[in-house]
Parts: C-alpha cells; structure tokens; sequence
C-alpha cells in the first residue's frame, strides 16, 4: 500500500476547515464566553455548529504576565438542580447558555457543597476557560476581578 | 541495598540512591532542610457558623482556619532545586455525619440519612486536597505551596487556609409512605491533621511541624410551616454540639496510624469527592412512623 502525502494545497484546505468549525464567520471563536454583570457570571453562546463541550471549566488566574490554572471546580450548569450526564453538553448552534455563577471558592463556588478542603481564589483577575469535549478546543472569557473575601459581594453558596 | 530515602532528612551532602526499576542510580542531593528552622503558627482559629436555611437546603458553614509556616532550606550555589517543594499535606481523620428527617404527622414516617459510615463513607480517613488527589499536596496554588530557588540560605514562607462545609437538603421523600420528610435533626464532625513538609527530587517527603484541629455543629429543626424552608425552619443548638478546636504546634513527623497511611500513598479520592459521594448517595433507612434511629451505622 503506498504512502499517501498530503501536498501544499490540501493541507491548506484542510487548515482551512478546521479553522472554519472553530471560528464563526467574523474570525471569532465559535464559542464566545462573555463576562455577565456581576464577577463570576459568564454567559457562552455557540456561533458556530453545534459542539460537545466538557462540563468542567477551567477557572484562570492572572499570576504576574500569565494565566495560570486554578484547582476551582466549576461545572457548566445554568441551575443547581441541572441534571448533567456524561462529560458533555451540546451546545446548540446559535445556543446562548448562562452559567451559574461562581463566587471564587475552589469547592462549592456554584451551589454549596460538602467540602473539607476549601479555598477562596481571590483577590485577583480570573477568566473562564471552556473546553470541547475532545480536548482538541479551548475558549477563553475575558477577565474578570474578584476582590478580597471580605469585600467581595459574592455571598457563599448555600444550595440556593 | 538500603535505600535511605525513607528514613526522613539526610545529611546535607550525602548521596541518596533512589530504586529504578531498570538500574540502580545515585542522585546528589546537597540542598538540605536547615535543622529545626521550621516554623508554623495558627493566624486564624477555625469557627464554625449557624446554619444558613434556604429555599431548598441548610448550609453549614465555617469560618477559615489561617496558619502560617515557613522553612530554611540551604544550599550552594549552582545546586539543583528541580523537585523541592515546600507545602502543606492534610488528613482528616475522623468525621460524623447524618440527618434525621421526620414528617409532619407520626403516619408520615420518618428517614435516617448515614454519610459517615460505609458503604456511603468507605473509611474514616482521606487526604484532603484542593485539586485533585494525586497532587498529594493540600493546594498546588501559589503562597499554599513554594518550589525552592535559591539563593540559598532560602526562608520560605507558606499560608494555609480552610473553610469545611456541608449541606442537607430539608425535604425528602419517604418511599414507604410516600409523604416528604423534612429535616429535624444534623450533626457534623470534621477532625483534621495538617502539616507543614518538604518534597524532595527523590519524592521524599519531610514533615517538619502538624496541628489537629476540628469544627462540629449538632442542630435542632422546628418547622413553623409546612412545608418548611426559608423563615418557616428554625435551627436550634444541641447543647455542647457546636463549636472548633484546633491544638497546639507539634513538631516532627504525625505518626498517627490513624491516618498516616493516607498521607502520601497512592489515593483513589480526595476527602472531598468522598464527601460529596457520600452526600450523593447516603445510606438511607426509613420507618413508616417517627422512629428513633441508631446513630451508629
């Protein structure tokens, strides 16, 4: 059996293809993750074709000129009583889905929980990170400020 | 051949052999944990909250227990430090933990909800870490855990910060009478061991200084209401049933067989995931009257 060598030309419409199923028509990610009002609020809407995204997000930290990674567990829910089976959730084409907000605790920063080790994130400059399911995407949110716990107006969780 | 690296601090300068499945090899290690310079102080006592009735559940919540800790760690110039690391590992060892649930009338039944015991809860212990379990490490983030860098002698400093908390819903169902039952009753207990190491490139782990600490809450519900839930549910304290501790600094290795088996080894789950697992899926027994349950099982 020969070898089958990808030349020039196919390898540029294959690029292309691929950068078509990630960005909408305008260049942008097909899936933008906007802040809400209110710190830890994001809303992530879908321009693309439909997607399976992981239902864990990354959480962010702006340390010195990099974002680094956070143990903050946020799960893609719009409610605390949102059902979730398997890793992903389908985000339809044109879908606009609201995330429950996270007030910056690394355990229970949705909905309250049963947490032993627990830590809150902030102060700090944090974005969210979406992922496709396969790991193969990634779409960050713009950055957001979470102030000191005392000052911070996100209340702790409580199932709510 | 004897491999010294389980033996706790070496001597600075002496050569430690680390087993290789394929070969033996001698790594040098001249970095070195100055001797008794470690240091840890509780900034912050841990607390412990009323419950927080909502909607739907009662939080129970606590305020952060701070330390602060700190190492020397020498050195010579030009010495590799890929592989030391300063941080802080915990254990808890101990935790209660159920509801009782009744209905409004005696013919409504009542419902026992088990966390602590198995098969909800498999065993006592767990290491509880922030992130995943296999980092072995309480928290990865920075100032909870510092690599070491030099120029040496290095002092580096850590804080460690802690808020358990745990919830219970207020309603639930009684499948032999088919009633809602609603939260009468809870008590938590969350024993901890925290403690201040150093990681070596052989992954050695050096433990300098541990406290023991502890919160707990025992409540009381009384609907005003049915159904009961936000301004309709009031929580009463169990005499002697609330409040946190935490112990003097001990110095050296925590050797309680209690839980040492969990502070370094290969876990399956973090104490966090064992809880909420647990709270997922209780061990659940129910009376088709208001019963009396026992508490140990």
């Amino acid at each position: 059996m020969g070898n089958f060598r990808p030349g020039p030309l196919s390898m540029l419409l294959a690029s292309l293809f691929l950068m078509s199923a990630c960005f909408g028509a305008q260049g942008k990610p097909a899936v933008q993750v906007t802040n809400g009002n209110a710190p830890g609020t994001a809303v992530i809407t879908n321009r693309g074709p439909d997607i399976a995204l992981n239902r864990t997000l990354s959480v962010e930290k702006h340390v010195g000129a990099t974002w680094t990674a956070t143990d903050a567990a946020v799960r893609l829910i719009a409610a605390c009583d949102d059902t979730e089976v398997g890793i992903a959730r389908v985000l339809r084409r044109d879908e606009t889905f609201s995330l429950k907000p996270w007030n910056g605790w690394t355990c229970g920063g949705q909905c309250g929980g049963s947490c032993r080790a627990n830590v809150y994130l902030g102060p700090g400059e944090f974005r969210f990170v979406v992922k496709s399911a396969d790991g193969k995407q990634r779409f960050e949110g713009p950055a957001f400020v979470l102030g000191a716990l005392a000052t911070n107006p996100v209340k702790r969780a409580n199932g709510q | 051949m004897l491999d010294k690296s389980v033996d706790g601090p070496h001597i600075p300068g002496e050569w430690y052999t680390q087993v290789n499945t394929r070969n033996l090899r001698k790594t040098p290690m001249t970095i070195s944990i100055a001797p008794n310079s470690a240091t840890m102080s509780v900034t912050t006592r841990p607390g412990v909250t009323a419950p927080a009735v909502g909607a739907t559940s009662v939080a129970f919540n606590s305020t952060t227990i701070s330390c602060a800790g700190s190492v020397k760690m020498n050195g010579t110039v030009g010495d590799p430090t890929a592989g030391w690391l300063v941080g802080w590992v915990q254990a808890q060892w101990i935790e209660t933990n159920w509801g009782f649930y009744r209905g409004q009338f005696d013919a409504d039944g009542s419902v026992f909800h088990q966390r602590a015991r198995p098969p909800a809860r498999p065993a006592q212990a767990c290491r509880d870490t922030v992130g995943p379990v296999g980092d072995i490490f309480y928290s990865t983030s920075a100032t909870l855990r510092m690599p070491v860098t030099g120029p040496f002698p290095q002092t580096i400093p850590l804080v460690f910060r802690d808020t358990p908390s745990e919830s219970y819903p207020i309603s639930v169902a009684n499948s032999l009478t088919g009633k809602p039952n609603f939260l009468r009753e809870v008590q938590l207990e969350f024993h901890f061991c925290t403690i201040l190491l150093v990681r070596d490139p052989a992954n050695v782990f050096h433990q300098l200084k541990h406290i023991y600490w502890n919160m707990r809450w025992q409540y009381r519900f009384t609907a005003t209401a049915f159904p009961p839930g936000l301004g309709t549910l009031t929580a009463i304290q169990v005499p002697n049933g609330v409040g946190a501790n935490v112990s003097a600094v001990f110095s050296g290795a925590a050797t309680d067989r209690r839980f040492a088996s969990v502070l370094t080894s290969a876990q399956t789950n973090s104490c966090n995931q064992v809880a909420s697992a647990a709270s997922t899926s209780p061990n659940v027994r129910e009376s088709r009257k208001w019963e009396t349950f026992d508490l140990g099982r």
